[in-house]
């Protein structure tokens, strides 16, 4: 994908010419980047949280905000999924493309983004899951 | 319900989110959720539509694509022999100083904002290599932690810069002119900095050992930082001779450190997948709350919490100082628990149409509210210079917060020169744009 | 009291933010206040003119202001307004509105809306450093375009066109990364063009449309009252604007004079027959992807105007 990009640009630069279509296709481009490294960025850790309330309490208490946590993000993961999903489909049977010369398919870049927040739901649900089991377990 | 209290409501949900350790990002998308539903009436079906929409739309965006790239970027240099190639060349230029070593976070920030457009990866990067080095020469860690929580913030105000892209889109002000204009007031800060560092370290001598040379000269320095030099003449050259628009510089970058390593011979499958790996979760992070923060301000504008306010702060009829005043105190405050990116995002919409009413030069306002933006940056709860610097170093963040105060006030410093010597930023950009 | 959110992306002061601000004092003062619509200008809402027709159709927000040509990945009689060369000036881009309005009301009643009036932007011109009135001057010039007839036509007339976002247009000028743009006056005034570039060449290149829709449930869940109130104020805009446009164009006219911007009113007979073997060709392409209906339409138009495309 950065790839693509990357030739994308270069292309744009070393001919004097246009791909006519570069903004339109880096913006699908950061759009699926951002949306499939989703689970993956969620399941390391690496999106932000403030931790500094729930680091003075008991580790069986913290699994509590780990809870909550994962729940928001399950009813934020469900929303997203369903209205783009439903974006998704309605672009496919109506076979909108995009406005430019390229006339992308819309159901194409936008199911990217659906994927991305799938598999950011499996992730979700999985941490829900080992918490939940920890609770259960008494494994603090 | 009037604006002031549906704000105060807005922020008291949002903290309780933020404070229960939910991802910032879910944590703002929620907030709109309930918001839109408490005020507004809005049911799921709308809120949702509404919330898809501008989440696609918002990361979607061409301009957001230098982000990934320039992080990109960051991580080859950081990973490849090229970053202690840069370390060993500022040695003999730094030892004779006061402070020694310790300026090499202020002038190494600094030539990291250079090439790269975040204080995120500025920090990070100059902190990886330079916390556990100046730990092992003796240095004292509080001004170590302080001065790189400071100094990684230049990112943003030394070109080029994301949140410049960012505010130039909304502002309708040219980018290339914010380039221009956040240079000498990059180095103004970098200047009080590397003062500061040096009067500590002449005052309290234990602060900071003579730095050893390693047979490192003054010749061999110029060709150490050779590499680097190249790759920041090479992006701003290609911006600033109309080669590449500044959406694009980060691209160039990447470009040019693939060709630094290649030639080195350090090019290898797992340094670029390394390297990539790293730069998308960070960019992911960062894009996701972009996009958060996208739906914010659409939920803002629901609410009319923009228009009410903008009246209301117009209707103190500041002159144009006491207007300044009122912001930066609202931007510190914002800055306690925003990242700088959402800040501009959110509040611009309310605040430009003032400043323009108040005849202030939106070019200028840029400079100022990017180091606004730096000053929240180091600032708790929530100060992602201090959450990088507590990831590589350990150091507990009330601590390094307490470390970097003094370079907060240096900044605050910088911004009252800058307010009333406004062409320190506005003579670079009259002089090559005019 | 019905409140009723309305998007565009332009500024306060431009055609479609006045026509629309318009359009919404309109609605207060005939309705007697009972129904109120927020004006969000600039995109403030986070809608780009491309999500519009989603997000009206959805119900996100109830009014928006959109641009023709962002529609045609949805439906190619979006093309027709910014079809090169078709109309030569506002009366003639105003029967070919006329003509076409059944099949844009239809487009939005099946989309689940209801169109309540379309304005015009002030006829595109070429922006560059010199004049561009002979083919030497269009062949090879690198310009940005804004939609994909545009970038069909200049591809056609052997010019090197590329396709930008409006945010990088003026870097670019800056930089000389581009040379020209294909663009009204009135995009010129608003983004202060003089800056960078010396002539606007005159070429009548297009009228394109913006469509302002609302949503079919918003709207018939409304009284009768109200709903009259409604149309009356949009017949009363469509009116307005189309009125508004000389006015526009001279007062753009009067800016760019101020400015020691050159407005090149002659193109050499060369340049104009270039320009039109482009535009024809554009034009053919066009009527075979819209199929019969978009055929009728461009027959009834010629018969109209006396001319055969
Ligand atoms: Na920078
Ligand atoms: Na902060």
């Amino acid at each position: 994908m950065f790839l693509h990009i990357i030739l994308e640009i270069i292309l744009r630069n070393s001919f004097d010419t246009s791909t006519f279509v570069l903004d339109e296709f880096v913006g699908y481009a950061v759009a699926s980047l951002a949306f499939l490294a989703l689970g993956e960025t969620f399941h390391k850790r690496a999106l932000i949280e403030v931790t500094i309330l729930k680091d003075n309490f008991s580790k069986r208490n913290r699994l509590f905000f780990e809870l909550f946590s994962n729940l928001a993000c399950s009813v934020i993961g469900s929303i997203l999924f369903y209205y783009i999903g439903r974006s998704v489909i309605n672009h496919f049977y109506r076979g909108t493309v995009s406005s430019s010369v390229a006339e992308v398919p819309q159901f194409i870049p936008e199911g990217l983004l659906l994927i991305g927040v799938f598999v950011f739901l499996l992730r979700v649900f999985e941490s829900l899951w080992i918490n939940i089991s920890l609770l259960i377990v008494k494994e603090y | 319900m009037d604006a002031g209290s549906a704000s105060f409501i807005v922020l008291l949900i949002l903290i309780a989110f933020l404070a229960s350790g939910t991802t910032i990002f879910i944590s703002i998308l929620c907030v709109c959720v309930v918001s839109l539903a408490i005020f507004l009436d809005f049911d799921l079906h709308r809120i949702g539509v509404t919330m898809s929409r501008i989440m696609i739309r918002a990361s979607s965006s061409w301009e957001l694509s230098a982000i990934p790239l320039f992080l990109w970027m960051g991580e080859i240099v950081y990973k490849s022999s090229l970053i202690d190639q840069l370390f060993r060349g500022l040695i003999p230029f730094l030892r004779h100083l006061p402070g020694g070593l310790l300026h090499t976070n202020v002038v190494g920030s600094a030539m990291f904002a250079a090439v790269s457009g975040s204080s995120a990866a500025t920090t990070a990067t100059i902190g990886k290599i330079m916390l556990g080095e100046l730990d092992k020469r003796g240095y004292d860690k509080r001004l170590a932690v302080g001065s790189l929580a400071g100094a990684g913030t230049l990112g943003l105000l030394i070109p080029p810069s994301i949140i410049m892209i960012i505010y130039g889109l909304l502002a309708e002000v040219s980018i290339i002119k914010l380039f221009a204009a956040g240079i000498f007031p990059g180095l103004l800060i970098a200047l009080l900095y590397s003062a500061y560092i040096s009067v500590c370290s002449a005052v309290d001598k234990n602060l900071a050992p003579i730095a050893e040379a390693d047979g490192a000269t003054l010749l061999s320095g110029i060709w150490d930082l050779g590499p680097i030099f190249a790759l920041i003449v090479l992006v701003l050259g290609t911006i600033y001779s109309g080669y590449a628009t500044p959406s694009e510089s980060a691209a160039i970058g990447v470009a040019g450190a693939l060709f630094l390593i290649t030639i080195r011979g350090e090019l290898s499958f797992s340094l670029i997948k390394e390297s990539l790996y790293g730069a998308v979760s960070t960019a992911c992070m960062i894009c996701t709350l972009l996009a958060a923060a996208g739906f914010l301000s659409t939920t803002m504008g629901f609410l009319h919490i923009p228009q009410d306010v903008a009246t209301f702060i117009g209707s103190l009829d500041l002159s144009p100082l006491g207007l300044i005043f009122v912001l930066s105190l609202f931007y510190m405050l914002l800055g306690l628990l925003l990242d700088g990116i959402s800040i501009t995002v959110m509040t611009l919409p309310i605040t430009l149409p003032l400043i323009l009413a108040a005849g202030i030069d939106p070019l200028w306002f840029g400079i100022f509210l990017v180091i606004m933006v730096e000053l929240g940056q180091m600032t708790p709860p929530v100060g992602f210079n201090l959450f990088i610097i507590h990831g590589m170093s350990g150091i507990d963040i009330l601590t390094i917060a307490k470390s970097a105060f003094p370079f907060f006030l240096l900044m605050c410093l910088a911004a009252i020169l800058i307010t009333f010597l406004p062409n320190i930023a506005l003579w670079l950009p009259s002089e090559l744009y005019s | 009291v019905t409140k009723l959110d309305m998007t565009n992306e332009y500024e306060a002061h431009s055609i479609h933010g006045q026509g629309d601000t318009f359009f919404a004092n309109k609605v207060k003062e005939l309705s007697n206040g009972a129904v109120e619509i927020t004006l969000h200008l600039g995109g403030s809402l986070g809608f780009k003119s491309k999500d519009n027709l989603d997000a009206v159709g959805d119900g996100a927000v109830p009014i928006a202001d959109t641009i023709g040509g962002v529609l045609a990945g949805s439906d190619s009689i979006f093309l027709l307004s910014s079809l090169p060369f078709l109309a030569a000036n506002a009366e003639e881009a105003r029967t070919l509105y006329t003509i076409s309005l059944p099949a844009y009301e239809e487009f939005f009643k099946k989309n689940g809306q209801r169109l309540l009036y379309a304005s015009p932007w002030p006829a595109s011109g070429l922006w560059a450093k010199n004049p561009v009135d002979t083919v030497d001057a269009i062949k090879g010039l690198k310009m940005r375009t804004y939609d994909a007839n545009g970038t069909r036509t200049l591809i056609e007339a052997e010019a090197s066109p590329i396709q930008l976002s409006w945010a990088d247009v003026v870097p670019q000028l800056a930089t000389n990364g581009i040379q020209g743009v294909l663009t009204s006056a009135e995009g010129g005034v608003n983004a202060k063009f003089w800056e960078h570039l010396s002539h606007f060449t005159e070429v009548n290149y297009a009228m394109p449309l913006n469509f302002v829709h609302i949503n079919g449930d918003a709207f018939d869940n409304m009284s009768k009252e109200k709903q009259d109130a409604i149309l009356a104020a949009a017949k009363q805009a469509d009116e307005r604007n189309w009125a508004a446009l000389l006015e526009r164009v001279q007062g753009n006219y009067k800016t760019l004079k101020e400015n020691n911007v050159t407005i090149v009113e002659e193109i050499s007979p060369e340049l104009q027959a270039h320009l039109a073997k482009a535009a024809t060709k554009v034009i053919s392409d066009w009527k075979e992807t819209a199929g019969p209906r978009g055929e009728m339409i461009i027959k009834a138009y010629s018969d109209k105007v006396g001319r055969s495309y």
